[in-house]
């Protein structure tokens, strides 16, 4: 009989229970927003995210910014938004909290096995919006090491909002700067910049990465279509369970945690959510503007 | 010209074959599995896309008058041989549930289960008219939530005549709609139970929602979940679900869903044994992803093939004859 797989076999599976994370340090990037260092070895990829426990308050999905499985040390960059993410900004080092993941989708870089982009070029860019610009920054880091030209271009309302421009540009990759008020860089948005750089160096990038208002995202994977360059953007869906039970992240029949958060502009593109509505914790819908 | 000879073997092997197809009170799926409530359909699309990963039949998360946020995270939490959880219920209520199963009934292609909860026999009446305009193919009543007690106080299916109230309130408004009770593991006797739904005219039972737990982590010396309890899912439920199947299967006559655990077509198999006539599937969407419909449907075949059974229905109750 070739009944093998028994329950014996999924016991003991910890890929939904917290592991203790003691926070090593706490870095300030700007007023509305910290990365968090923790200790343990997480083997995330760039793109992939954890649920954070803060034991006695509540638990939040964030993505992973800094990886150092051999350091046994892992970063959150958090912007302060509203009661959990506030309450994480009173820790201090030392404090303890819970960490479960890593979970999702992660980006895949040009020429990677599982990519369906060819490495023609060596030339990516990475449209970062908010605190989507941390986990490209992590991408970033994986994109240099395996020698490709970045061209981040980052973008927020003002230059107090901009962030991790150092690490970035510490990395090699090269910095360009969008800011409503224009307080730094570009005078206006993120995808006038990269229209620009699609347009002057033209048939010269193998793929297009952002992360950020999904809006942004939206206008970056048509402008990237349009100049024929593969996108990849990541899906932020209200999350509970961050493992494909509890169906709170739908997006339009596709469960985020799991089927996403990254996904290709192509595939996504169809999506009669992506751009249009998110749902909140009871699942009502709410309207991108 | 037709050779008699192979159309003789072909009707020999096609008696042979195993055909997964199930009906459960005169709906047909593809198979016996059943999407369970609470997992991945909050929505109709994710209904739908329950259906496209093969689940013969799917429920919606169950829909309260109100839209409902739930409990604070975290609200699940994975341990040695299961899922502990306490969502808190939340939904977006009837008004835009309603609209969800209308989606699921277009695109879903296989039978669609409403289902409702409320606080009172009354309550669980307008839920249960509410959501009828979307014409879905069953209603079942989740009077076993192990998760609310501090809101709505013992769930009704602790009580043989408190489930039977609910039982006879919500079937009054549904016309012909069959009507599915969804009974908890959290009783001193599950057959009362039974008894007394189907008497006051359940047309199935759901045997079984969580049963109450609690998951401590030593670090933070404190339960994990905000709620502290919640229900355990997954592998270590699945003895005390085949053990509830098997006694409301001697108990009425009304077909069972049964649910709790099944993660492997042997585990659908075993249910069916017991006493289901369909198999609920939640926690095994954790384990094995969304592939988990088809990876179980093609496991019970398998095991079909091997020992010479043809269709679901040959398995059901069978372990009641030995
Ligand atoms: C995959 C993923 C990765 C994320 N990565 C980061 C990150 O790296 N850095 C960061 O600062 N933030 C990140 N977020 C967002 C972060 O989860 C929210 O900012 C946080 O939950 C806000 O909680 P709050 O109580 O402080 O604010 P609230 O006032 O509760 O909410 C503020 C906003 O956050 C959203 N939000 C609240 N709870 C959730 C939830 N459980 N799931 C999704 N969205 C929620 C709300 O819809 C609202 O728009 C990520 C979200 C997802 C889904
Ligand atoms: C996260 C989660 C949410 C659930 N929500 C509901 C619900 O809204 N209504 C309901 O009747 N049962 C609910 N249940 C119970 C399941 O439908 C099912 O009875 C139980 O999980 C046992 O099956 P399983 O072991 O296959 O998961 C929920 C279970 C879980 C884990
Ligand atoms: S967050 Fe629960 S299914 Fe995605």
């Amino acid at each position: 009989m070739k009944i093998d797989l028994h329950p014996d076999s999924f016991a003991l599976d910890g890929r939904a229970s917290f592991v203790p994370v003691p926070i090593l340090r706490i870095r300030d990037e700007n007023p509305h927003t910290r990365t968090f260092f923790f200790k343990h070895r997480l083997p995330a990829k760039p793109g992939q995210f954890v649920m954070l426990w803060q034991p006695g308050f509540d638990e939040k999905p964030m993505s992973v910014a800094f990886a150092y499985p051999e350091k046994e040390e892992f970063g959150l960059t958090v912007a302060k938004v509203g009661p959990s993410t506030e309450h994480l900004f009173s820790l201090k080092k030392g404090d303890r909290l819970g960490v479960r993941g890593p979970y999702g989708t992660h980006y895949r870089l040009p020429g990677a096995s599982d990519a369906g982009i060819k490495a023609k070029h060596k030339r990516i860019i990475m449209v970062g919006g908010g605190f989507g610009s941390a986990p490209l920054r992590f991408l970033t880091e994986q994109a240099v090491a395996s020698g490709f030209h970045v061209d981040f271009i980052q973008g927020a309302r003002s230059q107090d909002r901009l962030i991790l421009q150092k690490d970035i540009q510490e990395l090699g990759a090269h910095l360009h700067v969008a800011t409503n008020d224009g307080s730094q860089g570009h005078k206006g948005l993120v995808t006038e910049v990269l229209e620009t750089l699609l347009a002057t160096n033209k048939g010269r990038y193998d793929a297009v990465y952002t992360c950020g208002p999904e809006l942004m995202m939206q206008a970056v994977g048509k402008l990237s279509e349009a100049h024929g360059v593969p996108c990849q953007v990541s899906v932020e869906r209200y999350m509970k369970c961050g493992f494909g039970v509890c169906g709170q992240c739908d997006c339009g029949g596709m469960l985020t945690c799991v089927e996403g958060p990254v996904v290709s502009y192509d595939s996504i593109k169809k999506n009669p959510e992506f751009g249009v509505f998110h749902r909140d914790g009871a699942g009502l819908k709410h309207y991108f503007k | 010209m037709p050779n008699v000879l192979n159309e003789y073997k072909l009707e020999l092997f096609e008696k042979k074959m195993v055909d997964l197809s199930n009906s459960f009170l005169e709906k047909t799926a593809p198979n016996p599995t059943v999407l369970a409530s609470g997992f991945m359909g909050v929505t109709g699309l994710s209904l739908a896309s329950a259906a496209a990963h093969g689940a013969g039949m799917v429920t919606i998360k169950s829909l309260s008058l109100e839209p409902r946020k739930g409990h604070k995270t975290p609200v699940i939490v994975g341990f040695e041989a299961g899922l502990l959880n306490a969502v808190g219920l939340s939904n977006p209520g009837v008004v835009n549930g309603v609209e969800e199963l209308k989606v699921a009934k277009k695109k879903a292609g296989v039978p669609v289960i409403a289902s409702v909860f409320a606080d009172t026999a009354e309550n669980f009446a307008k839920a249960a008219a509410a959501v009828m305009p979307a014409e879905p193919d069953f209603l079942e009543i989740d009077i076993s939530c192990p998760n609310v007690d501090s809101e709505f106080g013992i769930p009704f299916a602790a009580d043989p005549g408190a489930a039977a109230d609910v039982t006879k309130a919500c079937k009054k408004v549904i016309g012909s709609v069959p009507l599915i009770v969804k009974l908890s593991p959290n009783v001193a006797a599950i057959a009362p139970v039974a008894k007394s739904v189907e008497a006051a005219g359940a047309d199935a039972l759901d045997c079984i929602n969580t049963l109450k737990g609690m998951v401590i982590d030593p670090v933070a010396r404190r339960p994990v979940l905000t709620n502290k309890f919640g229900g355990v899912s997954g592998p270590a439920l699945k003895p005390v679900a085949i053990r509830c199947v098997y006694e409301c299967y001697k108990a009425v006559k009304i077909p069972i869903i049964g649910t709790g655990g099944v993660t492997t077509g042997k585990d659908a198999v075993e249910m069916m044994m017991a006493g289901a006539s369909a198999v609920g599937v939640g926690s095994a969407l954790y384990y094995r992803g969304l592939d988990a419909f088809k990876l179980i449907a093609g496991e019970m075949k398998d095991f079909m093939k091997s020992e010479g059974f043809k269709s679901p229905r040959d398995l059901v109750g069978l372990a009641h004859e030995n």
